[in-house]
């Protein structure tokens, strides 16, 4: 019986083919496990239920069904999506080159969605985009966040960051760590060390005006 | 001088200048290509560029992580490739892979990777450049090489060959075997005959093919989900169709973007004096890219309208059938069993269910609502007829044509802060989704129609060409007082004009035929006959009066009489002399990789040197001129003021006409 009824928000996942899309939804053991087919705009949707300092709340993760492929979604993917993840792939930057393009889909159809820009498989020590290469998010003002689907590393950041958005409460925390599906390999702390210090260094430096 | 200008995103190295900035908006030139290296073609592909220069050289800069650049060292400069037999003839790019090859050697070289847009990298980057196609053009002449993003189109003897992602059927022919990716890296042929000419977009496949009675029509395969091959149907094929509204008409180039198509067609072709070119789009139109206006917001306003009143129809309903089952329930047993109950409860569901369908079905319906999102038959791009050459990156497009004087005489009027400009330098014309500041306004916003790009540089530099990435723009521009042909470039004109030199040669033939009896119906003797033709040749060069437009069909006609005269007088001369012009054109066209012409009188047609070639013999006295007084008067109709003529009869150089400065609006800043 439902003593009290969880909130419930849509994310859409977006980005090019192989950025690892599918492989971040589906390590949420439970979102996986209760995934529901939408035939209608023909991509799986996986429900994540977070345990926040606000209790319970449920996101509704949508994940397209290799629809990507066409260039773009047609509008009923993202309508009445509350926030949205793009991902890139930090290790092909040609994954990069349709990042605008999403997001403008994206908040065409849904201008107050929250946004996050994820880069991910940076457990790849080679990485080719250098953080300070990104300024996507700095020109549009949406939020960043390095990750790696198979290391788990960061996994919940971009999903704090959106409950905290939505739910218009800074101060959220988890107060569960979600049930993610252990680690195909190790990220070592001098990698991670190093990923944070070239964020902050992105960070600082400041953004190019262009003066005519 | 020739320049390279450079501008965009800077993000991935694109941009091929030291420091690699992050992003520019104003052009800048890459320094590398400013001393005198002569250039002949630039691809650009989503995020790299590759440059051919005319002596055969290729030079590669942007993104390297698959291998697209084929070399290793700096990638934010242009560097050559050395691994590579020179010279190379023509070169064409992808998002992750180049294409280098030379019809003289009959090779064709590939570096890099294609990746299949849903499952990623397919087989193996190659980081250096590798000979194919070996076995495949055995016996076949190489023609040409075009590249979309992840797929390739070879043409040879009149065969096209196909390769890359097979996704969506855009390398001709559907795959379902288990390595299905690796199998599309195999070159295998498209099923089609006498093929004069291929075009990529980055996903979509384009090729003019000639039918057995010598009828030209052009064809499209591959992605389709937003109409973009221009069918009038928006589902996928991997067997080349034809698109009706083309059907023997002279397709000039056809490029594309992710989901949006732009081509080139001349028209007006059934007598030379009136051709013109004209701009088509087709596909997505969400940001602008077909040029024909916004007609996506109005749609999706009324989408949102029409759902919301679907939304409120559906509450209704559930609502009125709840109730309804309630009322049902409500009715006390013995009036009605509970077997019937449960029947007439189900009853009400089925009806309920069967309207939601309904409303459904209208929801996707207006999903799919065509003619406001997107366009599957082609549009009509208004305000760039007569371009010369058009280019398109994944959502935005270029067009860019010789500058018609009057519409900016126009805008004159308007009085607006002016600046000169002279009207030598030409239109440059961009629209489409302006992220990355790649329409060259300084502004990332979208341009719903053709917006000309006006910017301070652009008064003293004439822009050439625009090669689109997905985030960059390379522009190729020489001074304007410079012949593009001193830097191995050539016009698109040039090659338009040999791919169609045999229609044009019986249009001539025609043309001829037509004003031979013209003249012999003439019986009234014409005193002025050389002066006024020479007035009438000066007509042509003095841009004050005449517009574009009025020029371009005023040549056709000019030419046509004084081949009359020429055969009359002087035929072997005549003769002798356009076989000098013709065998350089041929020369040029087999390195531009068009199909083998025969007769090429008319290339000085769009040539702007090779007519003065002829000009200049006519101005030396070689050839006694005439023509019929009814063109003499339409002529001097369309000029009033007749052009000064030097004593000896020469005509004034345009150059040397200071009062050509047309006054223009200043760039918005």
């Amino acid at each position: 019986m439902e003593s009290t009824e969880v909130p419930e928000f849509k994310i859409v996942l977006v980005g090019d083919g192989a950025t690892g899309k599918t492989t971040f939804v589906k390590r949420h053991i439970t979102g996986e496990f209760e995934k529901a087919y939408n035939a209608t705009v023909g991509c799986e949707v996986h429900p994540m239920p977070f345990y926040t300092s606000a209790g319970e709340i449920k996101l509704m993760v949508w994940d397209t069904a290799g629809q990507e492929k066409l260039g773009c979604l047609r509008d009923g993917y993202y309508i009445g999506a509350s926030g949205g993840i793009i991902m890139f792939d930090v290790c092909a930057r040609i994954t990069y080159q349709n990042v605008s393009k999403w997001h403008k889909d994206l908040i065409r159809v849904c201008p107050e969605a929250h946004l996050v820009l994820v880069g991910n498989k940076v457990d790849v020590k080679e990485r080719k985009v250098k953080a300070k290469q990104i300024t996507f998010h700095r020109k549009k003002n949406i939020q960043y966040y390095d990750i790696s689907a198979k290391s788990n590393y960061q996994y919940e950041k971009p999903f704090v960051y959106l409950l905290r958005k939505m739910t218009n409460n800074p101060d959220l925390i988890l107060q569960e760590q979600p049930a993610i599906a252990p680690p195909e390999l190790e990220m070592d702390s001098e990698h991670i060390k190093q990923l944070n210090a070239e964020l902050q260094e992105a960070d600082a430096t400041e953004f190019p005006d262009e003066d005519d | 001088m020739s320049s390279v200008l450079t501008y965009g995103s800077g993000e991935c190295e694109q941009l091929g200048l030291e420091n690699a900035p992050l992003e520019i908006k104003k052009p800048r030139a890459i320094p590398f290509f400013q001393a005198p290296m002569k250039i002949k073609e630039i691809a650009c592909g989503g995020m790299h560029t590759i440059l051919l220069t005319a002596q055969g050289c290729v030079y590669t800069w942007g993104c390297n992580d698959e291998g697209a650049l084929g070399r290793v060292g700096d990638t934010t400069v242009p560097k050559i490739i050395e691994d590579i037999e020179e010279p190379i003839t023509g070169v064409t790019c992808g998002d992750s892979h180049s294409i280098a090859y030379s019809i003289d050697k009959n090779l064709v070289y590939s570096w890099g990777l294609y990746r299949n847009t849903v499952s990623g990298p397919i087989g193996k980057i190659a980081k250096t450049p590798m000979k194919i196609a070996e076995r495949n053009l055995k016996g076949l002449q190489l023609t040409k090489v075009m590249s979309g993003s992840h797929h390739t189109l070879m043409l040879a003897s009149g065969r096209v060959f196909a390769w890359g992602d097979p996704e969506s059927g855009k390398i001709g022919r559907n795959i379902k075997t288990r390595r299905r990716n690796e199998s599309g890296l195999v070159m295998e042929p498209v099923g089609l005959k006498r093929v004069k000419d291929i075009f990529c977009s980055r996903n979509s496949s384009f090729a003019i093919s000639e039918d057995t009675k010598g009828n030209t029509n052009l064809y499209s395969w591959g992605l389709n989900n937003w109409g973009q091959l221009g069918l009038g149907h928006n589902k996928e094929t991997s067997k080349p169709e034809i698109i009706r509204e083309f059907k023997n008409k002279k397709v000039l180039k056809v490029v594309g973007g992710d989901s949006h198509t732009v081509i080139l067609v001349q028209e007006g072709a059934e007598a030379l004096c009136e051709k013109t070119t004209k701009v088509y789009t087709v596909g997505l139109n969400d940001e602008g890219q077909l040029g024909i206006g916004d007609t996506y917001t109005e749609y999706r306003r009324n989408k949102n309208e029409t759902n919301m009143k679907l939304d409120e129809e559906e509450k209704t309903l559930k609502q009125e059938n709840e109730k309804k089952i309630q009322e049902i329930k409500d009715i006390p047993e013995k009036d009605l069993e509970a077997k019937e109950k449960q029947k007439e409860i189900n009853k009400a569901n089925n009806e309920l269910k069967r309207k939601l369908r309904a409303i459904e079905s209208k929801r996707n319906s207006l999903e799919n609502s065509e003619n406001a999102q997107y366009f599957t038959t082609v549009q009509l791009v208004e305000g760039i007829t007569d371009s010369f050459d058009i280019s398109a990156g994944a959502n935005y497009s270029y067009a860019i044509r010789q500058r018609k004087i009057e519409e900016d005489s126009k805008e004159d009027a308007k009085g607006e802060e002016t600046k000169r400009i002279d009207p030598r330098i030409n239109q440059l014309f961009a629209w489409g989704m302006g992220e990355n500041y790649v329409l060259c306004n300084r502004e990332d916003e979208s341009s719903y129609t053709p917006l000309e790009v006006k910017l301070e540089m652009l008064r003293e530099l004439n822009p050439i060409s625009v090669s689109c990435g997905t985030m960059h723009c390379i522009m190729r521009s020489i001074k304007i007082e410079e012949n593009p042909e001193d830097y191995g470039l050539e016009p698109i004109s040039q090659t338009i004009v040999d791919r169609f030199a045999n229609d044009i040669a019986k249009e001539i033939d025609a043309n001829r035929k037509r004003r031979r009896s013209e003249i012999e119906n003439d019986t009234k003797p014409v005193k002025d006959d050389t002066q006024a033709n020479e007035k009438k040749i000066h007509t042509d060069k003095s841009p004050k009066k005449l517009k574009e437009g009025q020029k371009e069909t005023k040549e056709p006609a000019e030419e046509g009489s004084v081949k009359i005269n020429e055969e009359e007088k002087q035929p072997k001369d005549v003769q002798h002399k356009e076989k000098a012009v013709d065998d350089k054109s041929k020369q040029k066209s087999t390195t531009n990789g068009t199909n083998g012409t025969k007769e090429t009188q008319l290339s000085s047609k769009n040539d702007p040197r090779s007519s003065e070639i002829t000009e200049k013999k006519e101005a030396e006295g070689d050839v006694e001129m005439k023509v019929s007084p009814k063109e003499t008067d339409n002529l001097l109709k369309a000029s009033p003021k007749p052009v000064s003529v030097t004593p000896s009869g020469k005509r004034v150089k345009v150059s040397e006409t200071p009062e050509r400065m047309v006054e223009i609006p200043k760039p918005k800043k």
